[in-house]
């Protein structure tokens, strides 16, 4: 019974959640991904590499529905498209990789000043 | 035109550290290539989908996706999604930039928090 009423739980928490992700993927484009692996981590008490994995389903889950919207509201030049696209599939590569040899801490308080640097600049 | 790629480039390798990559394309977009706010959410669905599809590709072959778990979670997501993507249409630019500092400005505060308190437990 124990076991019945724990899914339970998780599956309450995590439809929360998307619920809640669902907004920022749909108000900004982005920043679903953040919230979501933490959230995934701690309720379903998975392993990081799961929780990014699933994190990246659960994203294009949400962000094809809205990417169309998107699209279909405002509009989108092909050629910016595939560019952006082509750099961010390559840095992606690199990222990862760096992932690795870079130590947490220096990765944690670089992240921490540009959301507060860029966070600021984008209020003017 | 070779600029979007080089800024692409940087906030990939950002978003590859799991660092959020979109929240810095967004930005870079806006500043650097004068795109209006709703532009730049566009590009990084896009580019995040275009990836993800790569990315899962390699993620399901090493069985690393709970499937059933992230149905329940995305699926959800997928309402609150299309209504506030629909709803987006609605806001102007300026405001849209604004809110979207002030999102960036408290994942920067949850992220101090946390990482404070990682450090008081080391200690």
């Amino acid at each position: 019974m124990e076991k019945i009423s724990n899914r339970k739980k998780q599956i309450f928490l995590l439809s929360l959640s998307g619920i809640f992700i669902g907004v920022l993927n749909g108000l900004f484009g982005g920043g679903g991904g953040m919230i979501c692996v933490p959230l995934f981590k701690k309720i379903m008490k998975a392993d990081d590499k799961t929780s990014h994995a699933t994190t990246v389903f659960i994203m294009a889950l949400m962000s094809i529905p809205s990417m169309i919207i998107y699209i279909t509201n405002f509009g989108t030049d092909v050629l910016q498209a595939v560019l952006v696209s082509v750099g961010v599939l390559l840095g992606g590569l690199l990222g990862a990789k760096l992932l690795n040899k870079l130590n947490n801490n220096v990765i944690n308080i670089i992240f921490i000043i540009l959301m507060f640097g860029v966070g600021i600049k984008m209020l003017f | 035109m070779f600029w979007l790629v080089v800024i692409g480039f940087v906030s990939g390798i950002l978003g590859g550290m799991g660092m959020g990559g979109g929240t810095l394309l967004i930005p870079m977009l806006v500043w650097f290539m004068g795109f209006a706010q709703q532009q730049a959410q566009l590009l990084n669905l896009l580019s995040f989908v275009v990836m993800a599809v790569f990315a899962l590709v390699v993620h399901f072959k090493n069985k690393l996706v709970d499937v059933k778990s992230g149905l329940f979670c995305g699926i959800a997501g997928v309402v609150t999604s299309v209504i506030f993507s629909l709803f987006v249409k609605k806001i102007e630019g300026g405001i849209l930039k604004i809110l979207f500092g002030i999102f960036l400005i408290l994942i920067g505060i949850w992220q101090l928090i946390t990482f404070i308190r990682k450090q008081k437990i080391k200690k």
